[in-house]
């Protein structure tokens, strides 16, 4: 048996002393190349940024693509980019845009309002149900985009809309060129996925596609034909590669990156801090607290009064929508939660308490001046008495004599949600009430919370797209679907959510930035008031980034790292 | 037979009978409430029990001392007043075995990430998984004695389908068919009733394995003198599987048996960190080592690995039993040392 070893063992020894001596040799030569290697957990599943709906496809298209206006990340205001100047019509409902001139695609074709006219032509088109169409439709009716002349578009909105311009963030311009042919033929859905040549992909964003090896990276280089200058004139990007290594553990990315065989890790997990304490010591990578981030952490219960379709039985029991629909159960709830032992042991303290609707990252629409609910077990027993509860022994009982108790629910395998789950459990015992926890898959309890609608009480999170109060419509108004705590209302359940859905409207329409903020802020002050989600803590976007590289502008809105990809630099 | 000679049988008995006593007996043993949060020590390391205090007095009680300050010692005492439970599940009761005065508190294995005591939910998740090993083989011994039986005993056309019946049991990939049974029950599902399901699921997927083994012996002793001794005086094909057939495979059966525990143990981890185990705040070993975290939460808090100790042990006994009761059951394959 030893025998066997010996020699293997030799070979190895062989093996790795060569390599020590390749190294050696070739190290002093080695010029560092000018690029950025990033760890992704997934590849992109098209190359077509209009049909892109994940996190991971995203973030690798939109180095590709150029768009009209960008919002930039940090301000979190608009600024031009193919756009060179906007104008609001009077009335609210038309956006005209002036192009920018002397732009060419990656394959050098110019840039005109005819590709502008023809990405909105194919985003409106029902057969192509793009993911970024969604903010252009407008209870069926679509903004449509007219060419002026070569160099202006307008744009018609069904509706009056406050702040149109952020939502030309959300579309990259297509090359008409190219995907015209295409898309007549009915093809376009086929177009630009991941088996596509890389030279077949053009945009007018700062990078362009080399090459896509599936599973494993995507590669792209600078697009010589980008528009952009510095301001002494040079023609960005700075760098020459972007490379995007798919690495779906997120063990492993942080392993890399520590080990510096990437240069950005976003987001980092509160509890990897730690692991990258050392590094950041020695100067290699810095780490940034941006702090509270867009995804505030929920809890609700379900105020569906409706029946199951089928069975007829209510979506929840009669006796425990009682309860949840008494606001002064809501808010003793909210009460008895500890909000900062949450951030403290959850989040490993890099985590804020959230009381309203907004994050305080929201920088332009976040109000402070809402009702908070602070860790008063006192408070919320006096809430729960003024509603007929009894407590008897360590029991809850209702004014029928119902022991007060419900499941609440989260995602499986999620363990800051057990946590949160566990610790609500405890803090709600003490008020008498039993809550049971149940875990489900991610995709089943979706289904659950949308369509079924058969559960009690859930635990998940909510984020914010953007940071303007008209992309919360979905969640906001009693109709939306992300209205979870009663989703889909033919007309609004109660005072408050029909007031809501008047403010949202109000604001919509609204032009002015100081009108719209005050009617927002009292749709934050409603939503403190009622509760019908219970907010708990945002955790702080942290990222990290090698010393060496330049020019970053981390924000809390996605892309955190790469939304302003052609002015990174490696020095 | 002495015991010298079958020493494997001895310490897995003393092992196992340690366990299951300490499972029993979690409330008693575990110096606080499995569910409590200390939150103001979560991650807390395991608790250092000193003899000698800040001045450099020797004490003879061990001792700790409360967190952040070294003004007093809080000795460790034996039976002191704690958390109310119920001893057996019948005896109220509030004395632990050892314990320290508040605001000292003593995590020997230290705490989790909301501060509760790992070894009070180490002996609780003992409880846990020892009861659903035992559980499910109870559900999957007598399925398999009775279609390994029937299938050795008949032959012939039982034989073939018993024999498919089983293949396809164990062809059929049973992590996936577990989670799919899983998520189809019922949501609102108190931990109790996870845990039976649980049982319930790994039971009916754990006997096709053994049923193969039973059927085996059973086919061989079949053919044994005194089967058909039996036979041709006429004995009923009950007597013959419950006098001659049964008895005869019962050291076959244990030594299965103890070797199919650690699956079951196991597959509760497995569940467990799937997402799909017993829910909070019930405690087990699974539960705890899933939330115990990444590499690098591990690393930090290691203490938070015990449970994964505590299956290795476990499954050590229950090896250590199988080999036993196999030496026992089967004399001729001993070693001649």
């Amino acid at each position: 048996m030893l025998n066997g070893v010996k020699p293997l063992l030799f070979c190895c020894l062989l093996i790795s002393a060569m390599a020590a001596c390749r190294n050696g040799q070739s190290a002093p030569s080695l010029k560092k190349p000018n690029r950025l290697v990033i760890s992704k957990s997934a590849g992109p599943r098209t190359f077509n940024r209009l049909l892109a709906s994940d996190e991971q496809t995203n973030s690798i298209t939109d180095c590709l693509m150029g768009r009209l206006v960008r919002i930039n990340r940090q301000t979190q205001q608009p600024e031009a980019e193919l756009a060179t100047a906007w104008q609001t019509s009077a009335d609210g409902r038309t956006l005209t845009c002036e192009l920018r001139r002397d732009v060419v695609f990656s394959d050098g074709i110019p840039f005109t309002a005819d590709d502008v006219v023809f990405t909105f032509q194919v985003l409106n088109d029902p057969a192509i149900n793009s993911p970024s169409a969604d903010p252009f439709d407008f209870d069926g009716q679509r903004v449509t985009a007219e060419k002026l002349d070569e160099r202006r578009v307008r744009f018609v909105f069904p509706k009056p809309y406050a702040a149109a311009e952020r939502l030309l963030d959300g579309v990259p311009i297509l090359p008409k060129h190219l995907l015209e042919a295409i898309y007549r033929a009915g093809q376009f859905m086929e177009a630009w996925t991941p088996a596509t040549p890389p030279d077949q992909i053009v945009g007018l964003g700062p990078f362009k596609l080399k090459e896509y090896v599936a599973g494993q990276r995507v590669v792209m280089t600078r697009n010589e034909h980008y528009w952009k200058k510095d301001s002494a004139g040079r023609r960005l990007p700075y760098l020459d590669e972007l490379i995007f290594t798919i690495d779906p553990d997120r063990n492993t990315q942080l392993l890399k990156f520590r080990q510096g065989e990437s240069d950005l890790l976003s987001p980092v997990n509160a509890d990897d801090v730690a692991a990258l304490l050392e590094s950041e010591q020695a100067g290699r990578i810095k780490i940034t607290d941006l702090g509270p981030s867009l995804i505030r952490e929920i809890l609700w219960f379900n105020l569906n009064d409706e029946k199951q379709p089928k069975s007829g039985h209510p979506l929840v029991d009669p006796v425990k929508l009682g309860w949840f629909k008494d606001v002064r159960f809501r808010q003793a709830v909210s009460h008895a939660i500890d909000r900062d032992a949450i951030a403290r042991l959850v989040f490993a303290g890099k985590a804020s308490p959230q009381w309203g609707f907004l994050s305080p990252g929201d920088k332009l629409w976040f109000n402070a001046e809402v009702k908070r609910y602070p860790h008063e077990l006192e408070s919320a027993k006096r809430l729960l008495a003024d509603a007929g509860f009894q407590l008897r022994g360590a029991e809850l009982f209702d004014a029928q004599g119902h022991p007060v108790t419900f499941t609440l629910l989260t995602n499986a395998g999620n363990t800051i949600r057990q946590k949160m789950s566990a610790m609500i459990q405890a803090d709600l015992a003490q008020l008498g009430i039993k809550v049971n926890s149940a875990t489900m898959e991610s995709r089943a309890l979706l289904a659950t919370i949308n369509d079924t609608l058969n559960y009690e009480a859930c635990l998940l999170a909510v984020v914010s797209g953007d940071a303007d109060p008209t992309s919360h419509a979905n969640i906001l108004s009693s109709a939306g679907l992300g209205h979870w705590w009663h989703p889909r209302q033919k007309k609004p359940a109660t005072a408050w959510e029909a007031r809501i859905d008047e403010l949202i409207k109000q604001q919509a329409s609204a032009i002015d930035p100081h009108e719209r903020k005050k009617l927002f802020d009292e749709v934050q002050v409603i939503l403190a008031e009622q509760q019908p989600f219970i907010f708990l803590a945002s955790r702080h976007l942290i990222v990290a980034a090698k010393t060496e590289i330049g020019n970053l502008k981390p924000a809390l809105l996605p892309d955190f790292m790469l939304w302003n990809c052609e002015e990174l630099i490696r020095r | 037979m002495s015991f010298s000679v079958n020493r494997n049988l001895g310490w897995g008995l003393v092992a196992l009978g340690g366990l299951m006593l300490a499972a029993l007996l979690a409330d008693f043993l575990s110096p606080y409430d499995p569910i409590a949060q200390h939150r103001e020590s979560a991650f807390a390391p395991p608790a250092r029990l000193r003899f000698v205090d800040a001045e450099g007095r020797r004490h003879w009680r061990p001792f700790v001392y409360a967190p952040q300050t070294r003004e007093r010692i809080y000795p460790l005492r034996l039976m002191v007043r704690g958390a109310p439970y119920r001893l057996l599940g019948v005896i109220s009761c509030e004395r632990h075995l050892f314990g320290v005065e508040e605001p000292a508190r003593v995590f020997l294995l230290g705490s989790d990430a909301l501060g509760r005591d790992v070894l009070s939910r180490l002996l609780h998740g003992a409880r846990l998984s020892l009861t659903l090993a035992g559980a499910a083989l109870l559900i999957s011994l007598p399925l398999a004695l009775l279609v390994g039986g029937l299938s050795g005993f008949y032959g012939g056309w039982v034989d073939y389908f018993c024999m498919r019946l089983i293949e396809l049991f164990l062809a059929l990939p049973a992590l996936y068919l577990v989670i799919a049974l899983r998520g189809a029950l019922p949501l609102s599902l108190p931990p109790e009733k996870v845990f039976i399901a649980m049982v319930a699921v790994l039971g009916v997927f754990g006997w096709a394995g053994l049923a193969r083994i039973v059927r085996g012996a059973t086919l061989s002793l079949r053919r044994c003198e005194f089967v058909l001794a039996a036979e041709s005086l006429g004995a009923s094909t009950g007597r013959i599987l419950f006098h001659h057939i049964w008895p005869n495979l019962a050291g076959i059966v244990f030594t299965q048996a103890a070797l199919a525990a650690p699956g079951f143990i196991l597959a509760e981890v497995m569940l467990s960190y799937l997402g799909l185990g017993v829910t909070e705040p019930l405690s087990s070993w699974g539960g705890m080592l899933a939330a115990a975290g990444g590499v690098h939460q591990l690393a930090a808090y290691w203490w938070n690995l015990s449970p994964g100790a505590a299956v290795f042990a476990a499954n050590l006994t229950f090896y250590l039993l199988a080999e036993g009761l196999r030496e026992y059951a089967d004399p001729r394959l001993q070693s001649p040392d």
